[in-house]
């Protein structure tokens, strides 16, 4: 049995790799698309903030704005804050008297609940008209701080790398940035510890292996799941993936998720953070346990539903590198089961997975999560790097047999599966602000 | 049957069968008094007086005893001092601003002979007292005040004019339930309070037995005269206004209010403004509902206290007060302050407009309640991700005139209500907060469940629940569309209220 | 509508409930199970969770809250859906399947 499974693994057809390279190819283009839009259009925002300007002028890195006799309004200057689904570029208008004129928010990757919750025009009307070197920068100011902390850090950064800049080229002042702390908490050291246990168990046999595992994974589900609500998911590789890079001080704990994921799946050919740090696959674990899931999938099958994976997960990275929101690109209903948030359809699909968990072992793990379509292709660039050589053509689906009711209730439910995810994904899309 | 050959088989059997015998015993007594309870519960059951099931007492859903502490749960902080209403009373202060601004821009429109810019450079200097020093402190309100006139109101009415057919059927019903009501208290308190007999002389006041017994007559009544609920306090003077609003018969207006001797206690009634079209604010709610029903009830207690010879005094909404009345409720025992302000009743939550009597009949008072409100509204938060204007803080609480408490911006609130084209207000944060729910077996039980868990777990659970499952609009989709929105509404307002199931919009 | 807030109402309920026991009692002596307080005990709590989450989505719908219904159904009927399984399982009723067993395809132990 694993014997087959390990040679499904490690063979790659030529097909295969060709596809691969062809989807490589058209997310690398997407992706470049993607962040040449990135420079969004000042003139409107800066007109936002100073109604009387008709001329701007580029000076060093800031604009100076003039009304229609080139009288001096003022300037404007960008700054970047890094948010939870990519950086927050923020437009701050400076007036002659070196007080704040006005915010704009040029771009906005968060997604619309945090985005609703951090309040931003508040903060900006409350940093009206106070002078530029007088400006706290205090994330507690950002009403909705608790509950979406780092969109409220990303908006302080951007005011403030745009402040500085402003400034120093306009008023030639150099104002003293605090130094941000870095935070290592309880998360941080959970998610070391979960990967530490990963390591130990692949030195343990048997039971003991299974022990290991069954408490990393309790313990994954309590902070990484209930308390935290911050397992891996496509966004952060996609935000990874599109160079927007969480700041380290505040997501040490996503870096090490990532990391631990990257290198052990390609170091080791065994993802430790599917099988010891995922709370999801925790979940999933514990009912079946509840529920026996002495359902076994066959390799075909397997192949065939990866295959389908595969595609929508190329998809969701394509949608999220054109339009360069790496929170599109996220199908997974694990918001829905850790904070109880989600749109209906995460919550169907969080239903359909877990009570499929009843009969099939980890269903969502075997068959639908994109960080398995991550990892297979980690796999596979191990293996070609590694000289094995492609396998044999693969295997038909054998049309001979009926299938068993149970088989035709397990395929019913893969395409509601898949359904809900195409579903879930064209809902981020259209809706997208 | 197999039972017998169970008997036969094994010895234990007759324990069996002894067993079930004893428990049929035991389910026919249990039972016969389970029957013989349901029939004494119909016989008392406040809802079959039909027509008058609250004034029996139907919406006394809480068993507050269990909940009385001896202090209510703000904290005092500081010195404290009574509030100024003529800059602090948002109403008080609009209306005075108003006609302040009126006169300066007459009288620069004067002086240039030309309007135009000269708005932009009105400051706090402008003002006479008392509005200058308060504008001079908090200048970001002379620019909200500033806002409402010159940017909001014209707006609204252009608004107005191309969407307000739309919610006609509303404004219909608001108007009617503010058509009826006592004429409000024109005269200061030595000329209207004390009692007169029908040929206006002085009223000898009854000899009661008992403050105790006398407070529980005054809440049947109350009851009979249609309150939900019912709380009497001793009269807290820092709840009482320092200065007076216009309107309430106080000659002048810029001396400070002295309280007056028999405002000794204060009853405090309301009701609950109907519950479907509460849903539906900010376009097709009111608060003329609650409010004119509250007035009325108010009025009739001061009629039934003068009666037996004592003096009375009513504060209802919309202005006319003397007081501060959700405080003054909080010390009533009624309920406490939420995050938004408003006062949080376990039986009908934020859902409640009171009115305030003051009076000197001798009664026994209640005391304060604390049902959990300030460890769920420390992390619910919903009414402040949901209020359109961002009165509602997200923060921690503030020092206000030495109390502790959540500081709402009363300047940004009453510029939202005069930004949607519902009934005078906006009623949001009362419509969204968790504890606003009608009272059927599932709030009620999770309503006991937070109120009785010290972990505070359940709370947790329970709003991460509520904003999951009762989803609402964005906070700017509220607006009118100048201002950006979409006039929408929390909820779907009932069918009696959708105008254009009735009326051809053309 | 009256029918489902009278005393009767509750009384019939209560009668139906005890035949759901009496019901399942006589299943578990006909498939010859050894089935502990226990599990009795839980099976009593899983049928006051099932009626609950009946109820949570009949009261939501009544509410005019139909998103409140959708979603507190899928979550407390895959708890109970879930939980259901568990209990059928304790009552020894999961062993006794046949199971058609294919190839695998899970990694890992």
């Amino acid at each position: 049995m694993r014997a087959e499974a390990e040679e499904d693994r490690e063979t790659t057809p030529r097909r295969r790799r060709f596809a691969f390279l062809v989807a490589l190819v058209l997310l690398a283009g997407a992706l470049s698309w993607g962040r040449s839009r990135d420079a969004p259009k000042v003139e409107s925002p800066i007109r936002q903030i100073f109604p009387q300007a008709e001329i701007i002028k580029v000076r060093e890195d800031v604009h100076a704005v003039y009304d229609e006799e080139g009288g001096l309004l003022g300037w404007a200057g960008t700054g970047r804050g890094r948010g939870y689904g990519g950086p927050l570029t923020l437009l701050v208008g400076i007036d002659t008297l070196g007080k704040v004129a006005g915010v704009e928010v040029l771009e906005n990757r968060e997604t619309p609940i945090f985005w609703r919750m951090v309040r931003a025009p508040e903060y900006f009307r409350a940093i009206r008209g106070e002078s530029f070197d007088s400006l706290s920068w205090e994330y507690a100011d950002v009403a909705g701080v608790t509950g979406a902390t780092l969109s409220a850090q990303a908006i302080v950064q951007g005011v403030q790398t745009s402040v500085i800049k402003v400034a120093a080229t306009a008023f030639d002042t150099r104002i003293p940035v605090p130094p941000r702390p870095f935070e290592f908490g309880l998360l941080e050291i959970v998610v070391l510890v979960l990967f530490a246990m990963g390591i130990l168990g692949l030195r343990l046999r048997g039971p003991l292996r299974r022990r290991a595992r069954w408490a990393s994974q309790v313990g994954s589900l309590v902070v990484l799941g209930f308390w935290k609500d911050s397992p891996v998911t496509l966004a952060k590789i996609s935000a990874f993936l599109s160079g927007y890079l969480p700041d380290p001080r505040v997501q040490m704990a996503m870096y090490f998720l990532v990391a631990g994921f990257v290198l052990t799946s390609f170091l080791y050919g065994r993802n430790l953070y599917c099988l010891y740090a995922c709370p999801f696959g925790a979940a999933q674990r514990i009912v079946g346990v509840i529920g026996g899931s002495g359902l076994k999938v066959s390799p075909r099958w397997a192949r065939l539903l990866g295959g389908v994976r595969d595609v929508v997960v190329f998809a969701a990275l394509f949608i999220a590198f054109l339009s360069a929101r790496p929170v599109l690109a996220s199908y997974e209903p694990f918001a829905a089961l850790f904070s109880l948030r989600g749109t209906t359809l995460q919550w169907l699909l969080l239903f359909v997975v877990l009570v499929a968990s009843l009969a099939v072992r980890t269903p969502w793990c075997s068959f639908f999560c994109p960080m398995r379509s991550v990892e297979v292709a980690l796999q596979d660039l191990r293996n070609w790097m590694k000289g094995k050589g492609s396998g044999g053509p693969p295997g038909k689906l054998v049309a001979g047999r009926r299938p068993s009711a149970v088989e035709v209730v397990a395929a019913v439910s893969a395409l509601v599966v898949m359904g809900l995810i195409v579903g879930i994904l064209a809902q981020g899309a259209l809706y997208a602000p | 049957m197999s039972e017998n050959s169970d008997d036969n088989a094994h010895p234990g059997g007759l324990n069996r069968r002894a067993f079930l015998k004893a428990a049929g015993l035991g389910s026919a007594v249990v039972g016969g008094a389970g029957m013989a309870g349901f029939g004494y519960a119909a016989g008392k059951d406040p809802d079959t007086y039909l027509g008058w099931q609250n004034q029996e007492g139907a919406s006394l859903v809480f068993r507050r005893d269990g909940y009385r502490v001896d202090k209510p749960t703000y904290e005092v902080v500081g010195e404290t001092r009574r509030m100024d209403a003529r800059t602090h009373q948002i109403f008080e202060r609009r209306g005075r601003f108003m006609a302040e601004y009126r006169r300066i821009l007459g009288a620069r429109r004067g002086m240039d002979g030309e309007e135009g810019p000269e708005k932009a450079a009105i400051t706090p200097g402008d003002f006479s007292e008392p509005l200058r020093s308060y504008y001079r402190e908090q200048p970001q309100d002379l620019e909200l005040d500033i806002l409402a006139v010159e940017e909001i109101m014209p707006r609204l009415r252009a608004d107005s004019r191309e969407y307000g057919d739309r919610y006609v059927l509303a404004r219909a019903w608001s108007n009617a339930m503010g058509a009826v009501g006592p004429d409000p208290i024109r005269e200061p308190p030595e000329v209207n309070d004390l009692p007169r007999d029908r040929r206006g002389r002085p009223g000898e006041p009854v000899r009661l037995k008992d403050p105790a017994r006398t407070a529980e007559l005054i809440k049947a009544v109350a009851m009979q005269f249609g309150s939900t609920l019912v709380g009497i306090t001793e009269l807290n003077p820092d709840w009482v206004y320092g200065y007076p609003v216009h309107g309430r018969g106080f000659e002048d207006t810029e001396e400070p209010l002295e309280i007056p001797d028999w405002w000794t206690y204060a009853i405090v009634v309301g009701v609950p403004m109907s519950w479907d079209p509460m849903y539906a604010n900010p376009t097709y709610g009111t608060s003329n509902d609650a409010y004119s029903r509250s007035r009325i009830i108010a009025t009739r207690l001061e009629a039934f206290i003068k009666t037996l010879g004592y003096a009375a005094r009513t504060h209802v909404p919309g202005t006319s007060y003397d007081l501060m009345v959700p405080p003054v409720a909080i010390d009533a025992g009624l309920g406490e302050q939420g995050r938004h302000g408003v006062m949080i009743t376990p039986e009908v939550g934020c859902n409640f407009r009171p009115a305030v009597v003051t009076t000197n009949i001798p009664l026994a008072t209640d005391r304060p309640i604390d049902f959990g409100v300030q460890d769920f509204c420390a992390h619910c938060k919903v009414c402040a991700e949901a209020c359109p204007s961002g009165a509602i803080p997200m923060g921690e609480k503030e020092e206000v005139r030495g109390y502790r408490r959540y500081k709402i911006d009363t300047a940004k609130c009453l510029n939202f209500w005069n930004s949607n084209l519902g009934n005078m207000g906006c009623r949001i944060c009362i419509a969204v907060c968790p504890y606003t729910r009608k009272a059927n077996w599932l709030h009620r039980m999770a309503l006991e469940v937070t109120a009785n868990d010290p972990t505070g777990l359940s709370e947790r659970v329970l709003t991460g629940m509520h904003k999951g499952f009762y989803p609402g609009p964005d906070p700017e989709e509220y607006y009118i569309p100048s201002l950006g929105g979409e006039n929408a509404s929390f909820r779907d307002p009932p069918w009696w209220l959708r105008t254009e199931d009735f009326v051809d919009l053309g | 509508m009256q029918i489902f807030t009278s005393g009767m109402f509750w009384f019939v309920e209560g009668i139906l409930f005890m035949v759901v026991i009496l019901g399942t009692r006589a299943w578990v002596r006909d498939r010859g199970l050894a089935v502990s307080a226990w599990t009795w005990a839980l099976f009593v709590l899983w049928l006051g969770f099932a009626g609950f989450t009946l109820a949570f989505v009949g009261t939501s719908l009544g509410e005019g809250e139909p998103t409140a219904a959708t979603r507190g159904g899928l979550l407390f009927g895959m708890i109970a859906i879930v939980s259901g399984v568990g209990i059928w399982r304790l009552f020894g009723a999961g062993e006794q399947r046949d199971r058609e067993r294919v190839g695998s395809v899970e990694s890992g132990s």
